[in-house]
């Protein structure tokens, strides 16, 4: 993977998915962060992008609300998005599956359970 | 006291700390004993299905520690800017965690935004309990409030 975009309006957050990333092996990709979902979109606009991986509950635009938009745009809609969150139950995670995600963890996320979900787009 | 919601919130809590900051949970000892105002709290609100406050407090040497293994060793100004957001963070997190093991599979919840202060936050009225454990040799707490938990008794629904 070249590019990957992580949002989540903390910086905390942030840092664990980017770390839990370079823990299996991702660490060489190039790591844009954001706080929120409309910057997520203008910066998954500006180049390739291999993965998202977006938080739910954010500011502005929230992740679902992001996770309609990559799949509604036909020069993104092949971009794999995991969604983490800490507000996730089973009817959640099929409702974000229908509308596309790749994959739903919740907090708080492993590098385990990261690779596990991830293994498939890094073959 | 349900000694399975006991576990409840000792597991969220070590869950938490061992996958963001690989610290272990232990039981509180009489050596974790601190100073009320060396502490930082984070309050948070759970709105629905139902209605409860946690409070999450902890030294300020702790949350510096997990900052530290987090943020792979900050500048200091950086650590005072990220504290806040850490300890939001952490207190989201375990909310989160707790909410997913203690409701029904497929019930939603809704949480609040984190609120962080140096001193002891005001909270909601009504049946509160605390746990408290030992991360590192620093005390941690957790407080719940709220009828949403203890509905008449004091013991979880």
């Amino acid at each position: 993977m070249k590019r990957i975009v992580i949002a989540d309006d903390s910086a905390t957050a942030r840092m664990v998915i980017r770390r839990c990333l370079e823990i299996i092996g991702l660490g060489d990709a190039g790591m844009v962060e954001v706080p929120n979902g409309r910057e997520a979109l203008a910066r998954l606009k500006e180049a390739p992008t291999d993965l998202l991986v977006t938080d739910l509950n954010m500011p502005i635009m929230d992740g679902e609300t992001l996770l309609k938009w990559v799949k509604g745009s036909p020069k993104l809609t092949d971009v794999p998005v995991v969604v983490i969150t800490s507000a996730g139950n089973p009817a959640k995670e099929a409702l974000l599956s229908d509308l596309g995600a790749f994959a739903v963890l919740d907090k708080p996320i492993s590098p385990a359970t990261l690779l596990k979900k991830l293994e498939p787009l890094m073959q | 006291m349900s000694q399975n919601f006991d576990e409840l919130v000792r597991h969220s809590i070590a869950v938490t700390l061992e996958n963001m900051a690989f610290m272990e949970v232990l039981p509180q000892s009489e050596e974790t004993e601190t100073d009320a105002e060396d502490n930082m709290s984070a309050r948070l609100l759970i709105l629905d299905p139902l209605q409860a406050e946690m409070v999450l407090t902890l030294p300020v040497r702790l949350l510096t520690n997990i900052i530290d293994v987090v943020h792979a060793f900050p500048e200091d100004d950086v650590v005072e800017q990220i504290r806040s957001d850490m300890l939001g963070e952490l207190l989201n997190t375990v909310a989160g965690r707790l909410l997913n093991d203690f409701l029904p599979g497929n019930q939603a919840y809704r949480l609040g935004l984190p609120e962080v202060t140096l001193e002891q936050p005001t909270v909601c009225e009504g049946p509160s309990r605390t746990w408290e454990y030992d991360v590192e040799g620093e005390p941690l707490a957790l407080t719940i409030v709220g009828t949403g938990f203890f509905p008449e008794d004091g013991e979880p629904a």
